[in-house]
């Protein structure tokens, strides 16, 4: 089975998880790790990086699900960056867009957390 | 020598009768010769004293087969035997002091019918204790022997009947008593050979050794004491015993100087013995140990009840003050068991330690001599100074995945002995460590293979069985599940005014969790369609009814639709799930009207996205359902099947019925995904819209 990949960095006081590979039922507990090491260290301000991502499956998507609310509680969120068109529209079929904000690419997003403060 | 074998074979035959048998022949045996004493009380007569012989030599046998029986249950506890005959055998010292003068009459006339009664019971009494004193000889001979030394203690055997047979010639007056002597020094000799055969002494503990040096110096001479009275020639007891029996007198000394010397040994060697007591007792004690642990082993599912016994026996074999196991399980590193430590201490010791080693537990067993660490401890800073640590890595194909501590704070040296026991008892962890991980691993493999069962069988009752029979409708379905139970879901509900409602749904994870609610599902679509409300007003219930029963991250996808077969009206909304295809005389179009899952959101937000879609059916048009267990399926080259590929296959075969499409879908997937494993359940729906189709 394909990999997972996952980093993390803060670029202007937003974290940024690149991901990459397949999300799905076996490789989402990495990236719950991921989520909670930012609650840990309380940081609720991050961009989802999808460059590398190929796949995504619905134990993927409900990550996202699981933490958007605790983020948007603390003043943060999760904005997702770099979709490739058949992940977009797994996103897009769900409604994603309408409870999410996509952006084109990391930077973009980053701004936006920016502009709103 | 064929006599000698006979009555070889004979005699073994008889030690294998059963004990009630040869209880009866003692008694029957013993009966008869008791009547014959008291007519004949002494042997002066040569057919008197050959009755007397050969009856004695009759008692003998079957007393020794009956006394070897009831010894032979005990052979393995040489104390008590050693005991047991011990007081026998100065309980015959006494009695043969306290009756001097009645020994004494025998050899003057003959005395009073009471007087001799008290006599024979008194001969009778040593004839028992001889017996039991000769058996239980023989069972320390036989005892811890690795090679079988029957044939010496046969060779004994033969040579103490012979001097019982001379002896009974000599009654009858054939002057055979050179003979005698010389079969004294043949016998005397096996006696001292026979003697050696002491091995049991070093399997005794120290204390008691110590018990045995004690017993064993007085035995000896209490058997040298009796020798000496009986053996006398100007002894009253020489005498009267000879009035007993001659042949029996003969054997009572020669076993009296049995005794002597086989105690003796006993005492000289146990002496020479008692310097390596304790060392061998520690060995012996390791080996017991490393038997207990496994046995533990076999049957301990709980590592940390194994881990507890070990570093418990540890200690008890170094001789040390403090051991641990530091280990490596499913939770991180933790301290499983420690002796006198506390396992918090001892985690915050471990790390203090290992930070000499680069924070890695060394690869192999590393003494550290005179050390001192410092460590925090709660508030304060503890620290402790070891005269010697041991680190004992655990370690399995290669991978250290804990180690063993051993401490000692006075006891300077431990000696390549106890390294060689303590490297076995670290591997010995290790095995066991891994072995608990691999039970862990089948019994939590086995309650998910339970769970996939009972989730498979809930989804089959969910799955409706029987398709919807309507007019101007042709129907098909198909549902392959997934080994995990991926949670798809479809069914059908037939309405009073003639309409069909439809659902098609996928809730997101798998198992036993997804299957609850799709039956929650289930049993929400039966009740909302029962009312005949739209496609939109029953997903956003399902929105707020499902809201309660889901977890943050759980959703689910659902197509809600009703066709009208009479008007040729499809109806449908859609929250997150993948669109329906409607294939139309060799093309295709996708209806994706805009929704989000089921779970993802409020009400309010849901119902304001929600959007509803009227779609006017026209002849021989396809109405294609899906979850994306059919587009995600994947190939080995991680490509996903895709919606394209179902678009052509509507579009290709757009004259064929449902029931042929749904083969050539099903076929299709197939083929596409055949190298690699199902993950998905893959589920579909087909309806064909035909107007002129009046089933009744």
């Amino acid at each position: 089975m394909a990999d997972f990949t996952i980093k993390s960095e803060e670029i202007n006081s937003v974290n940024v998880l690149s991901v990459g590979g397949y999300l799905d039922a076996h490789t989402a507990p990495q990236l719950e790790q991921a989520f909670d090491d930012l609650l840990n260290k309380k940081k609720f301000k991050v961009v989802v990086d999808f460059e590398n991502l190929n796949y995504i499956s619905s134990a993927g998507l409900g990550v996202f699900m699981a933490y958007i609310e605790t983020m948007r509680e603390n003043g943060g969120d999760i904005k997702f960056s770099n979709l490739k068109s058949d992940v977009y529209e797994i996103f897009d079929l769900l409604g994603f867009p309408v409870l999410y904000e996509f952006f084109a690419d990391k930077e973009e997003a980053i701004k936006k957390f920016e502009e709103q403060e | 020598m064929s006599l000698f074998s006979t009555a070889k074979k004979k005699f073994s035959d008889y030690g294998k009768l059963p004990k009630s048998k040869k209880l009866e022949n003692v008694i029957t045996v013993s009966s008869l010769f008791f009547i014959f004493k008291i007519f004949f009380p002494n042997v002066e007569n040569p057919v008197v004293g050959a009755v007397n012989e050969i009856l004695m030599f009759l008692l003998l046998v079957v007393w020794i087969y009956f006394v070897q029986d009831l010894v032979h249950g005990k052979a393995n506890r040489p104390m008590t035997l050693v005991i047991n005959s011990g007081v026998l055998i100065t309980a015959v010292y006494f009695l043969m002091n306290l009756f001097p003068e009645l020994f004494d009459k025998v050899t003057v006339t003959k005395p009073p019918v009471g007087e001799q009664l008290i006599l024979l019971l008194l001969y009778f009494g040593f004839f028992i204790a001889g017996v039991s004193v000769f058996t239980v000889l023989r069972e320390l001979f036989f005892l811890k022997q690795k090679k079988n030394p029957k044939f010496y203690y046969d060779v004994l055997v033969f040579f103490l009947t012979a001097v019982f047979l001379t002896r009974l010639l000599i009654v009858i007056g054939i002057p055979l008593l050179s003979l005698v002597s010389a079969l004294y020094v043949v016998v005397v000799i096996l006696f001292a050979i026979n003697s050696i055969r002491v091995a049991w002494i070093a399997f005794l503990t120290k204390k008691e050794k110590m018990f045995l040096l004690i017993v064993s110096i007085v035995l000896s001479t209490v058997f040298g004491l009796i020798y000496s009275l009986t053996s006398s020639s100007t002894g009253i007891l020489n005498i009267a015993m000879n009035s007993f029996s001659p042949g029996f007198h003969s054997l009572f000394n020669l076993l009296m100087l049995y005794g002597t010397i086989a105690y003796g040994v006993i005492f000289l060697t146990t002496l020479f013995h008692l310097p390596t007591a304790e060392a061998f007792e520690k060995k012996a004690e390791e080996v017991s140990s490393l038997t207990d642990l496994t046995n533990l082993a076999a049957n301990a599912f709980d590592f940390s009840e194994l881990a507890e016994n070990l570093t418990a026996h540890t200690l008890q074999i170094s001789g040390a003050d403090v051991a641990w196991l530091y280990v490596n399980d499913e939770q991180g590193w933790s301290v499983a068991a420690a002796q006198n430590i506390g396992k918090e201490e001892a985690f915050i010791l471990t790390e203090t330690v290992l930070s000499g080693f680069e924070n890695k537990i060394p690869e192999s067993l590393k003494i550290l001599d005179e050390k001192t660490f410092k460590f925090k401890s709660g508030d304060s800073v503890r620290s402790l100074k070891f005269e010697s640590l041991i680190l004992a890595p655990l370690g399995i194909h290669n991978e250290i995945n804990g180690c063993l501590f051993i401490g000692s704070f006075n006891y300077s040296y431990f000696d390549e002995d106890d390294r060689k026991t303590i490297k076995a008892f670290a591997d010995y962890a290790a095995v066991s460590l891994e072995n608990s991980f691999l039970i862990k691993k089948s019994i939590e493999k086995e309650r998910l293979e339970k769970e996939l069962d009972i989730a498979r069988d809930i989804q089959h009752k969910i799955i409706p069985g029987i398709l919807p029979k309507l007019d101007n409708l042709e129907t098909a379905a198909s549902f392959i599940p997934a080994f995990e139970v991926g949670g798809d879901y479809y069914d059908f509900y037939n309405r009073e005014d003639g309409k069909i409602t439809f659902i098609i749904a996928d809730v997101s994870g798998k198992g036993i969790s997804a299957a609850f609610v799709m039956a929650e599902l289930k049993g929400i679509f039966e009740s909302l369609a029962s009312i005949s409300q739209s496609p939109k007003e029953m997903l956003v219930k399902m929105n707020s009814l499902l809201a309660k029963s889901l977890t943050e991250k759980e959703f689910v996808t659902a197509t809600v639709g009703t066709i009208d077969t009479a008007k040729g009206e499809l109806l449908i909304a859609r929250a997150g799930h993948t669109p329906v295809i409607i294939g139309r005389k060799g093309d295709v179009m996708r209806l994706t009207p805009a929704g989000i899952g089921l779970g993802m959101s409020g009400n309010e937000k849901f119902s304001s996205v929600l959007e509803e879609e009227k779609f006017l059916l026209q002849e021989d048009d396809l109405i294609f359902l899906f979850t994306d267990g059919v587009t995600e399926a994947q190939n080995k080259y991680d490509d996903l099947f895709g919606t394209k590929r179902i678009e052509n296959i509507l579009k290709e075969n757009a004259g064929k019925l449902p029931g042929e499409i749904s083969e050539i879908v099903i076929t299709e997937v197939t083929l596409f995904s055949k190298d690699v494993p199902q993950r998905d359940d893959i589920t579909f729906v087909i309806f064909k819209f035909k107007r002129n189709n009046q089933r009744k």
